[in-house]
């Protein structure tokens, strides 16, 4: 099965919340750092409890913090 | 470098030196003739025995100094325990990955006993296949965080 791409703007979010590290919103989801990392270069998918847990975060709906490109 | 990557270098040591040391000990048993007759069966299942028990003491002790020695490298006080759902997949990947190759090692080893070789082959090939699996389960384990997962 193609995979498509699921791209976000946690790292906009991220600087319009007091500039947050990806330390700090690994910390607030419960993940680690490398994680942040690989989702906001969209080069990992997350689950949708973590995705729902990050647009929590910044008090945003799922679709506008996580965008899904078909293959 | 996550908690995850530093236990999968740690297992790497560990396979390093705990297989060095068995494969040293043991040809040199082998050399003596000690795994010859009944007595020889049972001496080797004692090596690998050994071998086992040896395996987890070595893995707790390198995977607690490689912790330590890291966080003092990169000069963090409160290093991560954090292993998450992609650590978990990746994980998955890598096992999945190590069962194909343990799989061939063993079809091998039960090929070669039916070729008419004793016990001490068989089962140091089992014990070889196994090594590989882990040392591939590694390496893919490593390529999934180096490029991305």
């Amino acid at each position: 099965m193609a995979k498509g791409k699921v791209e976000n703007i946690i790292r906009r979010l991220r600087f319009e919340h007091g500039e947050m590290t990806q330390k700090e919103l690994a910390e607030l989801v419960g993940v680690t750092r490398q994680t942040i990392v690989a989702i906001e270069k969209a080069k990992y998918a997350p689950s949708l409890e973590l995705a729902f847990l990050i647009a929590r975060v910044f008090k945003h709906p799922l679709e506008e913090v996580f965008s899904y490109t078909p293959p | 470098m996550n908690f995850e990557v530093k236990n999968i270098y740690a297992g790497l040591v560990t396979m390093a030196i705990i297989f060095t040391i068995y494969a040293v000990v043991v040809a040199q048993m082998y050399g003596e003739g000690r795994f010859e007759g009944p007595e020889g069966n049972a001496l080797l299942a004692k090596a690998i025995l050994a071998l086992m028990l040896g395996g987890v003491l070595v893995h707790i002790l390198v995977a607690i100094l490689t912790n330590i020695v890291l966080a003092i490298i990169a000069r963090d006080p409160k290093p991560s325990f954090v292993v998450d759902e992609r650590d978990k997949l990746i994980e998955l990947r890598g096992l999945r990955v190590s069962y194909y190759v343990f799989g061939a090692g063993f079809v091998t080893a039960i090929a070669v006993m039916a070729l008419g070789a004793g016990v001490f082959w068989v089962f140091n090939l089992l014990l070889a296949s196994c090594a590989v699996s882990t040392l591939v389960e590694a390496v893919v384990r490593l390529a999934c965080y180096r490029r991305g997962f």
